[in-house]
């Protein structure tokens, strides 16, 4: 998938991804990877600024944590953060029938 | 060649976020640990160590371009960051200029009390002091890389520094105003090369400068005066612009680190 139309809705992917559990930014970046069948592929450096841009909305918080013997940073999803993602998410369900209701009889 | 590529790669993001000293140390760690990962899920997948580095590094994308990306999340934080170098290189400044102004009145006043470096110590102490100001401003709008955001902090702080001088002093804008002035000639004059010539250059339009200045606030301020207060204003000057390049050697040498 084009890697600019995914940037749109990086937010709510990232906070879903981080609703799974508290993950490091390469675990985050497998687990969308894995939940999209491979088909989210954008560059991985680009999840970073995305997350550094989340904890800077108090939507996760972040720590230094050794993880199979080698410190990494965890992010972990705030009340904040639970909330957004319910509003992203109730807004893309919205959003994913009305295109459908548009585009839906092409096929 | 594994490490070294990482190395390179990492080098290239700090060298991108030069001027975010207080975040690029977390995020170097990060991606490094990141493409640790990458590398060591490609070597788990049966690609050689070479294979797994470029593979890594491919996916993870332009260094440059993720380094802008980091600016634009920090970009109040690097304004408050600029600020605070702001304002330390001004402290520092105004310390070198303040030990400077005494070491030259002790001397001279060791040797008559006849001669003195300007009509009053206190207003020739803070025609240095806003001199030095000054040049911490030009200095910080004109050093390279020219950085817009940069120059209007530079700007703001020196004129909120001119403002809150003239609000305490009603005379205030006349030290302030043959400062910007000297600070100006001063700083084309130091585009001239070979240095000796440079110097000297500027340390006659310092003269020229102090002179017709003093000459339009007080009368009793000759030639001789004119030309010793520029030597000590050409100290102040090159110390105040060697201390701001040690600042900003001292904050690369961070980056770098």
């Amino acid at each position: 998938m084009n890697a600019e139309t995914l940037k749109g809705h990086l937010e709510l992917l990232l906070l879903a991804a981080i609703q799974a559990g508290p993950a490091h930014g390469y675990a985050i970046a497998e687990r969308l990877h894995a939940k999209s069948n491979g088909l989210f592929d954008l560059p991985e450096g680009t999840l970073y600024p995305a997350l550094h841009r989340l904890e800077h909305a108090a939507l996760v918080t972040s720590r230094w944590s050794q993880v199979a013997g080698r410190r990494r940073r965890v992010y972990q999803l705030t009340p904040k953060g639970r909330r957004a993602l319910t509003q992203h998410h109730g807004d893309w369900q919205e959003f994913a029938r009305a295109v459908h209701g548009i585009v839906g009889d092409l096929a | 060649m594994r490490s070294e590529s990482i190395a390179t790669f990492l080098h290239r993001l700090q060298h991108a976020l030069r001027g975010y000293t207080f975040m690029s140390g977390r995020v170097t760690d990060e991606i490094r640990e990141h493409l640790n990962d990458a590398i060591e899920a490609g070597l788990r997948r049966g690609l050689s160590a070479e294979a797994a580095t470029a593979n890594a590094l491919a996916r993870f994308g332009d260094p440059v371009q993720i380094a802008d990306e980091f600016q634009h999340v920090y970009r109040w934080e690097h304004t408050v960051w600029c600020m605070a170098r702001l304002a330390l290189s001004v402290l520092a400044s105004i310390a070198a200029a303040i030990a400077v102004q005494v070491l030259i009145n002790v001397r001279i006043a060791l040797k008559t009390e006849v001669v003195r470096i300007a009509p009053g110590f206190s207003r020739a102490t803070l025609i240095s002091v806003a001199i030095v100001v000054g040049i911490a401003a030009a200095w910080e709008i004109a050093r390279r890389p020219f950085d817009t955001r940069r120059t209007v902090v530079a700007i703001l702080a020196y004129s909120g520094i001119c403002a809150t001088v003239q609000w305490l002093v009603a005379w205030g804008w006349t030290v302030f105003a043959p400062a910007t002035g000297l600070v100006i000639l001063g700083y084309l004059c130091a585009r001239f090369e070979p240095r000796p010539r440079r110097l000297l250059l500027l340390f006659g339009v310092f003269a020229i400068s102090l002179y017709a200045a003093h000459m339009g606030v007080r009368g009793n301020f000759g030639a001789k005066e004119a030309l010793t207060t520029s030597g000590a204003l050409l100290v102040v000057w090159m110390s105040t612009v060697a201390i701001l390049a040690r600042f900003d050697h001292a904050f690369l040498d961070t980056v770098n680190s």
